[in-house]
């Protein structure tokens, strides 16, 4: 390979780090701040591919994990006075053994059986939220202690940015070694065929669970994060609006790279904001760019056959037998020639 | 030919019944190792059915299916994998958006699990077993005359080489016995004879062999042994030539 060749496939990696460059040179308060706000949630985004893009499940649930990381690093720092640090490190492992206790028996549903119950898991989190005292209720939990190293604290600009961006670069990385690991080649074997997957030795519902906790440990950095730096967690943070703003996300960037993510997030964020409000012709503009951009991208037949199928799919609910054999079936049926 | 008694792949009593109508009726198989059995039977005969009980996908009413100690009645597929046993589908089902070589390396995962820690951080040994596997998967995919479309998307392949890619990803996962649903059903001589003569490499490295499907001429040049089913029952069972001479089979199936 020619070092022209090599810079080539890194060019997503390389064109991430020049354009945050230009942001923090830029000085600009606004960018600054959008784009750590962008690189967070693409965190969460990340993380919602390794289950949706790699493992081909669909779940609604992301929005609930992220508000485990925001309130757990919000209780535990406010409430029991814990350092922050510690408490996103509990925040996050929590996110994974929930996920893990949830996915246990989820994740043997499938379509849009899975689909429902990842969301109704996701809302019980907001309801949750809303309701429970120690949760601050439906005003939430404000004036939380950022994370901070000596002086230097995260909640303010710079940091903040500088540290949404190290670990938006640690999700990539894991992201991409996952991908191409015995684990990540098993995970996009069953999502296509998990009859065919199986019948070879993968083992589809430890593998499912697996992906499950990495995309909600993922998904609790992401809460974390915001919430660390905007020193805010309430409810309105995972309404149900939020998880279809994720899926946006997800449909603008892409299943294909962890980068998209950040595409689809400054998109859906930062574009608004440009423009002030959706209720204006510039906002049904937005819009209908969006829709063209989400129907034209040929990679996104596969994501919206996925999240199509997991909401119409008529027969198979239980993952052993003879709806294995089903979904299998099915999906054999929707593949497309050449 | 060897017959290793001790990895024998057997149903004892298979029922099933769907409804009102009974697939199977108290079969009994016996699928040992180093040979090749073939399965045959008019359409609704029970043969799919078996095939799905003897993978551990489906779990019968009654009726037991053991290989090497371990139980495997239902235990599903990925439990009848790891004991040994894989079964190959009748319907093509390549792993769209992957590359014909990664379709093979699936398999791997039967026999090498590195673990959260492997995966993440990819420690020498995780890196040599996977070269070893990686190599081991070109072999095969020579074996199979595929390797100059190793990195083309596997989706893109001939209906015929999607066979050979489904047998080649099996064999990564080192089977001792393997049950073939129609795996020359609708491909060109020449890709038969190529899954003949993997059928016969296969079955001489000790591998026992099932294989269902309709082509009598295909079964009948390829097969140690011959088991005909009609009804949900067997109706006889031995070397080609005795079955084909059965009158009973003739009947169900061979005049038609």
């Amino acid at each position: 390979m020619t070092a022209g060749k090599r810079l080539l496939a890194w060019w997503k990696p390389i064109l991430t780090v020049l354009v945050a460059a230009a942001v923090l040179f830029s000085g600009s308060s606004f960018w600054i701040y959008n784009a750590t706000i962008v690189a967070i949630y693409a965190i969460a985004i990340v993380g919602l591919n390794i289950l949706v893009g790699l493992a081909g499940q669909v779940s609604f649930a992301q929005t609930g994990f992220m508000a485990v990381g925001g309130y757990v690093l919000a209780i535990f720092t406010v409430s029991f006075h814990w350092d922050p640090w510690l408490a996103l490190l509990l925040a996050v492992a929590g996110a994974g053994i929930v996920a893990a206790l949830f996915g246990w028996p989820l994740l043997r549903l499938r379509g849009h059986y899975l689909t429902m119950a990842t969301f109704a898991l996701g809302m019980g989190v907001y309801a949750l939220a809303t309701g429970a005292n120690f949760m601050g209720g439906a005003v939430g939990i404000s004036a939380i202690p950022p994370l901070a190293i000596g002086p230097v604290s995260f909640a303010s600009p710079v940091p903040a940015f500088l540290l949404a961006f190290g670990l938006f670069a640690l999700s990539t990385a894991l992201f991409s070694v996952l991908r191409n690991s015995p684990v990540g080649r098993g995970w996009r074997a069953l999502s296509v065929r998990e009859d065919a997957a199986a019948s070879i030795g993968v083992p589809s519902l430890r593998y499912k669970i697996a992906a499950f906790a990495l995309s909600a440990m993922l998904g609790a950095v992401s809460g974390a994060l915001y919430v660390n730096f905007t020193t805010y967690v309430g409810p309105d943070l995972y309404s149900s609006t939020i998880i279809v703003n994720l899926f946006l996300m997800l449909f603008i960037g892409g299943l294909e790279s962890p980068y998209g993510s950040l595409v689809g997030a400054a998109v859906v964020l930062v574009i608004p904001e440009l423009i002030s409000g959706l209720a204006n012709i510039e906002g049904l503009i937005f819009d209908m760019v969006l829709l063209a951009v989400i129907i034209l991208r040929p990679e996104n037949r596969t994501l919206g056959r996925r999240i199509v199928s997991s909401i119409r799919q008529p027969s198979p609910v239980i993952g052993s037998g003879g709806s294995a054999e089903a979904a299998g079936e099915s999906a054999g049926n929707e593949r497309g020639r050449g | 030919m060897t017959v290793d008694e001790g990895r024998i792949l057997t149903a004892e009593g298979i029922q099933m019944r769907f409804g009102g109508v009974t697939a199977l009726d108290g079969v009994s198989v016996h699928i040992p190792a180093g040979r090749v059995s073939g399965l045959i039977g008019p359409n609704g005969a029970g043969k799919s059915t078996l095939l799905g009980i003897l993978s551990g996908a489906h779990r019968p009413d009654f009726g037991t299916v053991r290989f090497n100690g371990v139980n495997l009645t239902g235990a599903g597929r990925t439990v009848a994998a790891h004991s040994g046993v894989i079964q190959t589908f009748q319907k093509a089902s390549p792993f769209r958006g992957m590359t014909v070589l990664e379709n093979v390396l699936v398999g791997m995962t039967n026999r090498f699990d590195p673990g959260l820690f492997g995966v993440l951080f990819r420690p020498r040994w995780v890196r040599r077993t996977e070269r070893q596997w990686r190599e081991r998967a070109q072999e095969l995919l020579e074996e199979f005359g595929l390797s100059e479309y190793a990195q083309a998307d596997a989706a893109s392949l001939s209906f015929g080489q999607l066979r050979l890619l489904e047998l080649a990803r099996a064999m990564l996962a080192e089977p001792q016995i393997l049950l073939l649903d129609e795996p020359a059903a609708g491909l060109n001589a020449q890709e038969t004879k190529l899954i003949h003569q993997a059928v016969v490499r296969v079955r001489d490295n000790g591998v026992g062999v099932l294989i269902v499907d309709h082509d009598v001429r295909f079964l009948f040049g390829l097969c140690d042994h011959i088991i005909a089913m009609d009804y949900g029952r067997i109706i006889a069972e031995g070397p080609p030539e005795d079955v084909e001479r059965d009158p009973a089979v003739r009947a169900a199936y061979l005049t038609v």
